[in-house]
């Protein structure tokens, strides 16, 4: 395959305990998969293990190739983080952050230039009042607009992959949704980390189910959700509020 | 590190109890003809001061008051911190303001000078210097504690026993003493490497322990003089003062204790 | 940012009286009679009851309390008994000599701290790391007058290189050259314990940073890293200010053992002296001076803080 992300034979290691086992991926250009399980499955670290992001402390070996070719953060790959109010700085303006990306991969020359791009970027992330934000210190933003803000940050040099690590998870069940469909209408290829069955069905094309370590299930997302074959995605899919339950649920479901 | 250090401050506790019989001459007893002999001397193995007694003993006298110097105030500190914190965690809105402006006055002042101006009021010797110690150590430990009963303060039981009126507040009482004291007690643990370089320091001032008792502040204060003459001697009780101190911040592994101030 | 300010200012207000009442009450609790320190035993009845209502002794406390704060607002301490000349002039010769010691110390405790705080927290369990804390727990474990006497009896007497005491030359009195080379070994001996606490809470700020999302998120941005690393150090500029406060405190104290053991003619020292001579004036005044001294740093830190981190500011 040429196109899309190809993670081979993922293996991480820490303190001689094996968190992530011989994990393999694959996703087409374009599309976007869902890696779903419980909290300590290795579902983060994966993520992690994929950007290259993980510590000293950690022993990391496989490959990963995208189109081909190695990952260069920020350029070809955005991170959208679970924590929004950690993952901004928080003394900086976000404008700022967002012209700083933009200057160091050389996609401006100027901050006059920077500080127009960034407003589009906003705009883009679905910010209405963009002006205003760009001049906003992160704490004076709602959580909704601190996780557009990072998407804007993201998609700052047009990269071809997002990878999103539970984005949703720390924000109001109403802005939930909106986020999700901003992130799927985006048209990069995706991956996306979440132990939320809900979040599953609504944004995978693609899901891998994860549990101590291992892809146990890997499939199109209406097989793996629909007709579970492992004992685990069926514990889950079990766990799962049932219809009726307002949506909302499904944030704790899990949990 | 933990180990040696520990042995360190076993060793000057043993000393401070056994000093008796432990120690090879008397704590006032000295021979003129041997002033000043460097360490290493035959019969002396740590050397003699200005007046001929012998530096190994005075300074194994001086473990029981350079320690009990540390650990008596921090007890104090302990005792009347707890009140203080619970006392202001429990009580009315009113009584825990006026506690935290007495804690804030008494934190605008920088330690050892409060302590100082303290003791001098008190009038010099042991019983001043454990006080102003004591006060001075008192606030950071109310306020170890405080944070303490804040975080069970809003616990149901707790909601429950105060609403339920005078009896309710005994049982409080009850449920938030044993919450309490792990916290304070480990602080106060922590605090007696500090508390015993504190209590040197004021003896080191002549604030302290009166001559010709031994003790590691005044003997460092009565060397003094020797810095040029004989400087080996001289440093014998700041080394001893240092080993000490290190062995205690070692032992106290976050030295979050300093922040008494 | 004005009405941040004006309100640590006027919190600061009730702090300033109480450290005022305390100085008050505490210096009167000091046993000895000024008026015998001033007359003498064998003064008569007369000239007794005479001074002690010029000194307005004979007034009931609240009232000295107040009449001396008065005074005290007005740049008015008294006369010292000791020396018979306004406290204010002897503290502000003393003060000044002070604050160029505390000075001089502040600057290794401050950069030295950092670094090897900064250096603990990058390289954690390995070599360079383990030094730095190593060396950071010796400085705290260091009290100022065992080092003192040890720099003087091995430094200054042991290879003659530095003076053992004095800010000056007293046979030959230079200029600031001379004054450097009699602050190296006081401002050591000053420096090492706020330097060794610096270092640790600074490593704990840096290790938090460096460890947490935001850090992470920067390189997952592709920011090379020192940019990276200067996002860092911004954000933990406000710890290092707030450390560096607390230290100036601690300082402020050790200097009070070091003036007495290299003789510098500081605030300590003075201190020291008028506490043996029972004169009231000159402690007041000193320990009052301190202490606003103390409550003024907080609130330039506070302020700083607030110019750094716009969280602060509301």
């Amino acid at each position: 395959m040429n196109g899309g992300l190809l993670v081979e034979d993922l293996t991480v290691t820490v303190g001689g305990r094996r968190i992530v086992d011989h994990v393999g991926l694959e996703i087409a250009q374009g599309k976007a998969m869902v890696v779903l399980g419980e909290s300590g499955s290795g579902k983060s670290v994966t993520a992690r293990a994929i950007l290259g992001l993980l510590g000293r402390r950690f022993s990391v070996s496989g490959h990963v190739t995208f189109n081909g070719g190695p990952l260069t953060l920020g350029r070809d790959v955005g991170l959208v983080p679970q924590d929004h109010t950690a993952a901004l700085d928080p003394l900086r303006r976000i404008g700022a952050q967002i012209g700083e990306v933009l200057r160091h991969h050389g996609i401006v020359g100027s901050r006059s230039q920077a500080k127009g791009r960034a407003l589009g970027l906003l705009g883009l992330a679905g910010v209405r009042d963009a002006e205003r934000v760009a001049r906003a210190y992160p704490h004076e933003l709602s959580g909704g607009l601190r996780q557009r803000a990072l998407i804007a940050v993201a998609v700052a040099c047009g990269p071809r992959l997002l990878v999103a690590d539970e984005p949703t998870s720390a924000l109001d069940v109403t802005v939930q949704a909106k986020v999700l469909d901003l992130l799927r209408g985006l048209g990069t290829t995706l991956l996306m980390i979440t132990h939320d069955i809900g979040v599953a069905r609504l944004v995978g094309d693609t899901v891998a189910v994860m549990s101590e370590g291992r892809i146990v299930e890997y499939g199109e997302a209406r097989d793996v959700l629909g007709l579970p074959g492992h004992p685990y995605t069926r514990r889950l899919l079990d766990a799962e509020p049932r219809p009726g339950v307002p949506r909302g649920a499904l944030a704790g479901g899990l949990a | 590190m933990r180990r040696p250090a520990l042995a360190v401050v076993t060793l000057v506790a043993l000393a401070a109890l056994t000093a008796p019989w432990l120690a090879p001459y008397g704590q006032a007893e000295g021979v003129l003809r041997d002033r000043l002999l460097p360490p290493g001397s035959a019969g002396h193995l740590l050397g003699t001061d200005g007046q001929g007694r012998d530096l190994l003993s005075r300074l194994i006298w001086g473990a029981r008051p350079s320690l009990l110097g540390g650990v008596l105030p921090v007890g104090f500190a302990l005792l009347a911190g707890t009140v203080l914190g619970i006392a202001a965690g429990l009580g009315p809105r009113l009584l825990e303001n006026l506690i935290m402006r007495l804690l804030d006055v008494l934190y605008a002042f920088p330690a050892v000078l409060l302590a100082i101006a303290i003791a001098s009021a008190l009038g010099a010797g042991p019983a001043g210097t454990v006080v102003s110690l004591s006060i001075v150590l008192t606030p950071a430990v109310a306020r170890v504690v405080l944070t303490e009963v804040a975080a069970i303060r809003s616990a149901d039981f707790m909601e429950a026993a105060r609403a339920s009126g005078a009896r309710g507040h005994v049982i409080a009482l009850r449920q938030v003493v044993p919450n309490v004291l792990p916290a304070a007690l480990t602080y106060c643990t922590a605090l007696v490497g500090l508390a015993v370089v504190y209590a040197a320091g004021m003896s080191f001032l002549g604030l302290g322990v009166a001559p010709p008792a031994a003790e590691w502040g005044s003997m460092l204060n009565e060397l003094r003089q020797y810095a040029f003459s004989a400087p080996w001697v001289a440093a014998v009780p700041a080394v001893v003062v240092l080993v000490v101190s290190a062995a205690f911040t070692a032992l106290g592994h976050t030295g979050g204790e300093r922040s008494v101030r | 940012m004005g009405r941040f300010l004006m309100g640590r200012v006027l919190l600061a207000v009730p702090t300033l009286l109480g450290v005022s009442l305390v100085v008050f009450v505490t210096v009167k609790l000091i046993p000895g009679d000024p008026v015998t320190a001033l007359l003498g035993p064998s003064a008569s009845a007369a000239s007794r009851a005479e001074l002690t209502a010029r000194l307005g002794l004979d007034a009931p406390l609240p009232e000295q309390y107040v009449r001396w704060l008065g005074h005290a607002l007005t740049g008015d301490l008294g006369v010292s008994i000791a020396r018979q000349v306004p406290v204010v002039d002897v503290l502000g010769a003393a003060l000044g000599n002070t604050v160029i010691l505390a000075l001089a110390a502040f600057v290794p405790v401050v950069v030295g701290g950092a670094l090897l705080g900064a250096a603990g927290a990058a390289f954690p369990g390995r070599w360079p790391g383990r030094l730095c804390d190593g060396l950071a727990t010796l400085a705290i474990s260091a009290p100022q007058y065992a080092v003192a006497l040890l720099l003087v009896a091995f430094v200054a007497v042991g290879t003659g290189a530095l003076p053992p005491g004095g800010m000056y030359d007293a046979a030959d009195p230079g200029g600031p050259g001379d004054l450097a080379l009699h602050l190296v070994l006081p401002a050591t001996a000053a420096a090492l314990v706020p330097m060794g606490l610096t270092a640790r809470m600074f490593r704990t700020a840096m290790a938090g940073l460096l460890d947490g999302e935001m850090v992470e998120h920067l390189r997952a941005r592709g920011l090379p890293e020192r940019v990276v690393l200067r996002h860092a150090a911004h954000n933990a500029a406000p710890a290092l200010l707030t450390i560096g406060g607390l230290q100036l405190a601690y300082l402020v104290e050790g200097v009070v053992f070091v003036e007495t053991i290299f003789s510098w003619p500081g605030l300590g020292q003075l201190l020291f002296t008028a506490l043996s001579q029972r004169d009231l004036p000159v402690i007041q005044g000193g320990v009052l001076v301190v202490a606003v001294a103390f409550v003024g740093i907080n609130l330039l830190v506070d302020a700083a803080h607030g110019l750094i981190d716009p969280r602060v500011r509301r």
